[in-house]
């Protein structure tokens, strides 16, 4: 995984982490990184100080969305892949695997898991973005970025002089 | 587009071909074909929670019409079409193939409200819907008697097969209604240029008609 895109899940984490919970149930003296690894690998995280039983269930409930944000994340960044490599290959085993890496994510966390985020027309590889944009083309009106992500398509073919009808038939 | 014969040299990596073969009823019997990473294959629903994925050679003869596309959506729709083909889910066989618009959730078959299951032609029609390719006006379809007869004959055909539930019985008596998509209008909208579609009923039944002409030449029945 890369560095932006630990900075990326950190930043989600803490975001929503935050928005659940006040500050005084962090005192905890074990920190994020603590909790995720010792849930990951099953074993018991050492806890400072004490809480109490509904502490606890919160904690506990906390623990389990920084889990699957996290995962979410990590998945999400998996369909982004090539997306955002603009030397990757076009072949179809190469969109078959932005595809693949897309209906996981979309079989664990529904829409939630294929949220498009703004790429940049200028580095985009245009047809990874299609093929994903394809695969998902039941769902436009519901997956946040979809339309923007189209939109950026075809400002990347135009910069290319593709006719966009080539690599965007069926979805404009 | 024309007719070929269907064998694994007869499409390329980069296209999606719609095949055609002879089926009991006389209403023919329709897949889509395509290369895996492992292989050409023939991705078809033969029947109640019976869909195949079949290597080469392919059993019986079978004619076969590439659809037309962008040479760079191409190679998309193969890729949407492999991502689906990986999970091979247990589809119901059922008539209403307007109802099921929408049958396919990213690789996952998921019925629609008020859907019955797919036939073979509607399974073909939702496959390539789902990668993009929307092959037919499904509101200007229209009724027969015929199809009204091919449907009750559907619903005798699930009653006499092992596992399929009264209830999914009843299901889809209720939608015999005389609409039908009949696999030879599935090949005929599948042989217009890209920009012919999706294709209304009328202009597709010259089309299905030339689908079986081809069937009939390429597979002669002895």
């Amino acid at each position: 995984m890369s560095h932006s895109s630990l900075a990326l899940a950190d930043f989600e984490i803490s975001s929503k982490v935050h928005a659940r919970m006040g500050e005084h149930e962090f005192r905890t003296g074990v920190s994020f990184q603590q909790v995720i690894t010792t849930r990951t690998t099953g074993s018991q995280p050492f806890l400072q100080g004490s809480f109490s039983s509904a502490n606890e269930m919160l904690y506990d409930e906390f623990v389990n969305e920084v889990v699957h944000i996290r995962k979410q994340v990590v998945a999400i960044e998996q369909w982004k892949k090539h997306i955002v490599d603009s030397s990757a290959s076009t072949d179809i085993d190469a969109l078959e695997e932005t595809v693949g890496a897309l209906f996981d994510a979309m079989e664990e966390f529904g829409l939630e898991g294929v949220r498009f985020p703004a790429f940049n027309p200028e580095t985009v590889n245009v047809e990874h973005l299609a093929v994903a944009l394809r695969a998902t083309v039941a769902w436009k009106h519901e997956i946040a970025g979809w339309n923007k992500a189209l939109l950026v398509a075809r400002e990347t073919l135009a910069r290319q002089n593709v006719d966009p009808d080539e690599v965007l038939y069926g979805l404009i | 587009m024309p007719f070929v014969r269907l064998d694994p040299t007869s499409f390329s990596k980069e296209e999606i071909v719609v095949a055609l073969t002879h089926s009991r009823l006389g209403g023919g019997h329709v897949g889509v074909a395509f290369h895996s990473k492992d292989g050409p294959r023939l991705f078809h629903l033969n029947w109640h929670v019976d869909l195949k994925l079949d290597e080469f050679p392919v059993a019986g003869c079978w004619t076969s019409v590439a659809v037309a596309l962008p040479k760079k959506t191409a190679k998309q729709v193969v890729a949407v079409i492999r991502g689906i083909a990986q999970r091979m889910p247990k589809i119901n066989y059922g008539v209403n193939f307007i109802a099921a618009k929408g049958s396919f959730k990213d690789r996952r078959y998921c019925a629609p409200k008020d859907s019955d299951g797919l036939t073979c032609a509607s399974f073909v029609v939702e496959v390539l819907l789902h990668a993009g390719v929307d092959l037919i006006r499904r509101e200007t379809w229209e009724k027969s008697a015929a199809n009204e007869d091919w449907g009750n004959r559907v619903v005798c055909g699930l009653a006499g097969t092992p596992g399929v539930t009264d209830e999914h019985v009843a299901a889809v008596k209720k939608n015999v209604n005389g609409l039908r998509l009949i696999p030879f209008e599935v090949a005929g909208a599948a042989s217009v240029t890209m920009n012919a579609r999706p294709i209304d009923f009328k202009t597709v039944q010259d089309l299905a008609v030339a689908a079986k002409t081809a069937l009939e030449h390429e597979c002669p029945l002895n």
